[in-house]
């Protein structure tokens, strides 16, 4: 059987502020962000979020909202998809 | 659900600096703490020349675009007029310190209640890299080739210092707002204790000025373009140089915001 | 009823009771009376708009500080001489272009340079061409009397903030200092309606006081703006002409002090039958140039008397395409009424 894990928390990002600098890729501690192979209008490539990160799940944090400078990283919130409790 | 939006900010409102630059990070908590503190509809920006000047696209509050070095000149006869507005204006280094450095003299002993954010990245930015009254001695920029020469120049200008002799200030603080590189032995983290402590600061002087002082907050962040760094060196820079030579530190807290 | 006032006393009385409402200034002589008098009626009961009265401490600040006054909606006004006003330059030159409108007075005095304290009236060109990089236009009055002066004041309040512009008042050291008879009341007080204002959202639409266009196209819509506004300016102008009814030997051309020293002149040459007249701009900018070429098509010859080396005569030989004849008076020296009257021939 095939079970899908959503992690407690999500990271909502507007891609079109991305300037792909990279810092919330390498502030995450559980690597849950990494760099599109696409574009965006501005010709950057942008920053995309993946609940299982290589260390583990999104814990909510807030470091990559907290040292995003685009305000990109619009906010970070428990994720209503989650699975809570069975 | 819908996102959290901030009143202050456009909705698709770009920041146009340079990758890395914490210019923007500076404005996204100009942003959060004119909502916080419910003053976004009485807050009043006088952007400067420099990179401030491209803080008009992103916040979406009244603006005035001041000559190079004239903000605190122009906040002080508006708020003087407006008394019950929030009056506060982003500087350079350069801006403040080198071409801005009367007006900034003169309104700080005026007192008048402002709140003056100054980006110090220790370089004219917009222009290209030349050397700010505030470069640390022998760094290299486009007009110092080999070095900052203090023998001519002079050692670098520190705005806390210089400011702390005027009795009527209320707020005076420098911050790092560049966030710590931390290295472990396979990768790099960041630390956000630096981000925090810069919405702080800024909170902190909105607050002051709503018990009517005056307040200045010195914001030590990059320029990894003009540096000619990575943006990760850049960092490194920051939090290898630049805190030796400007320390965070707090040089006034009349009101005894920071504690509360 | 008449009475007896210094220049100085009475442009400050004429400015406080107009409507003003933040005076910026920085001493300079000869202008620096303005200033103290405006000083000294700062909190009386019959003026509670006067707000704000601050000594900046450069002319750079008073300039800034002007136009912070002007971005938020607020009647403002300072009193400078020459070197001053080359410091302001930037300043006017933002102003102009962001539409924040306050009102300078110019007290000339000898210059270039450090110069003396003496009248002239060498700033001519300097507030006609640009004052201010950039092509700068600003409105420029230039009254002859202290009276004039008054109205001037008051009607520099008015225009600037209809046109949301900077108005020079061009006077000199000898206007601002002479001793002379009044009798003006302002008839309304200048409260403009300023929904451009930067006093914060309000909860509407936010106002911006800006000057900078990065692209070509956005700044070239802001230069046609301006000049757009330039030509309805033009229907301000105004001038005088004193004894031009028909055919003229001579028409003198003249501002301020040397305006009224003319007057007498055209009087002496008339009783000697000498069909002299002058033509007296009072809107220096924008200057009236449908009278200038209809009393000028008159005129045999044209004689601008001016104190410095010929700088009104320049704008005029500009607009009439004609030759002017200069009585130059430099260094300081105020026109003797034989010597303007000889230089007819």
């Amino acid at each position: 059987m095939y079970q899908v894990v959503h992690s407690k928390w999500e990271v909502i990002i507007n891609k079109e502020r991305c300037k792909g600098c990279e810092i919330c890729i390498n502030a995450c501690p559980q690597q849950n962000l990494s760099l599109s192979e696409n574009v965006n209008s501005q010709g950057y490539h942008y920053v995309e979020f993946s609940e299982m990160g290589k260390k583990g799940e999104c814990t909510g944090c807030k470091i990559c909202w907290w040292v995003c400078p685009e305000y990109a990283i619009l906010e970070v919130r428990k994720n209503e998809k989650a699975d809570y409790g069975s | 659900m819908e996102v959290k939006q901030f009143s202050s900010i456009y909705e698709n409102g770009i920041t146009t600096y340079c990758p890395g630059c914490e210019h923007g990070l500076l404005l996204k908590f100009i942003g959060m703490a004119l909502d916080e503190l419910g003053i976004t509809e009485k807050a009043i920006m006088v952007g400067s020349v420099g990179c401030s000047t491209l803080a008009y696209k992103f916040l979406n509050v009244d603006y005035v675009q001041a000559p190079h070095g004239r903000a605190p000149a122009i906040m002080s006869a508006i708020k003087l007029l407006e008394k019950d507005k929030v009056v506060f204006g982003i500087q350079g280094d350069g801006d403040a310190l080198s071409i801005g450095i009367a007006e900034l003299i003169h309104a700080a002993n005026r007192g008048i209640p402002i709140t003056v954010f100054m980006y110090n990245n220790m370089v004219f930015g917009m222009t290209g890299g030349q050397m700010a009254p505030t470069t640390p001695e022998g760094m290299k920029t486009t007009t110092t080739p080999f070095g900052r020469d203090i023998k001519q120049m002079g050692p670098p200008l520190d705005a806390c210092k210089i400011l702390s002799a005027f009795p009527q200030i209320s707020y005076l603080k420098r911050v790092v707002i560049t966030p710590k590189p931390i290295f472990t032995k396979d990768r790099v983290m960041y630390s956000s204790k630096e981000a925090m402590d810069s919405y702080k600061a800024v909170l902190n002087a909105f607050k002051t000025q709503l018990m009517g002082g005056f307040s200045f907050v010195e914001f030590i962040g990059t320029c990894n373009v003009n540096w000619k760094m990575t943006i990760l060196d850049s960092k490194k820079y920051v939090h290898d140089v630049g805190v030796k030579v400007y320390p965070p530190a707090l040089c006034r807290d009349a009101f005894g915001v920071d504690k509360r | 009823m008449k009475r007896l006032i210094m220049g100085a006393k009475a442009i400050a009385e004429a400015a406080v009771s107009s409507g003003l409402e933040a005076y910026f200034g920085y001493p300079i002589t000869p202008s620096s009376e303005i200033m103290e008098n405006i000083s000294v009626l700062y909190g009386e009961r019959k003026y509670p708009w006067f707000k704000v009265f601050l000594q900046s401490a450069s002319e750079i600040e008073s300039v800034n500080m002007l136009f912070g006054a002007g971005a938020a909606g607020y009647v403002s006004m300072t009193a400078t001489s020459g070197p001053g006003l080359s410091l302001m330059a930037e300043g006017i030159s933002y102003a102009y272009a962001s539409e924040a409108p306050f009102l300078i007075i110019d007290v000339n005095r000898g210059g270039p340079g450090l110069g003396n304290v003496a009248p002239e009236q060498s700033d001519i060109s300097f507030v006609l061409n640009s004052l201010g990089h950039g092509g700068v236009k600003p409105i420029v009055l230039a009254p002859h009397t202290v009276q004039e002066s008054m109205e001037h004041v008051h009607k520099g309040f008015e225009l600037a903030f209809t046109y949301r512009i900077p108005v020079i008042l061009l006077t000199d050291a000898l206007i601002v200092h002479m001793y002379d008879t009044v009798e003006w009341e302002p008839p309304y007080i200048v409260k403009p309606k300023v929904d451009w204002a930067a006093r914060g959202r309000n909860y509407g639409q936010r106002h911006i006081i800006n000057s900078i266009y990065l692209d070509p196209p956005e700044l070239k819509a802001n230069k046609e703006r301006l000049l757009q506004k330039q030509k309805e300016i033009e229907k301000i102008a105004e001038s005088e002409c004193f004894m031009c009814n028909d055919y003229l030997d001579v028409l003198y051309i003249a501002i301020g002090i040397s305006a009224r020293i003319s007057k007498e002149a055209v009087l002496k040459l008339r009783e000697n039958g000498i069909k002299a007249g002058l033509f007296r701009p009072i809107t220096l900018s924008p200057l009236d140039k449908d009278n200038l070429l209809k009393y000028s098509s008159r005129a045999e010859k044209m004689v601008s008397v001016e104190m410095n080396e010929g700088q009104l005569a320049q704008e005029i030989m500009r607009i009439t395409r004609r030759d002017v004849d200069v009585l130059p008076y430099l260094g300081g020296y105020i026109p003797d009424v034989e010597e303007v009257a000889e230089a007819w021939k």
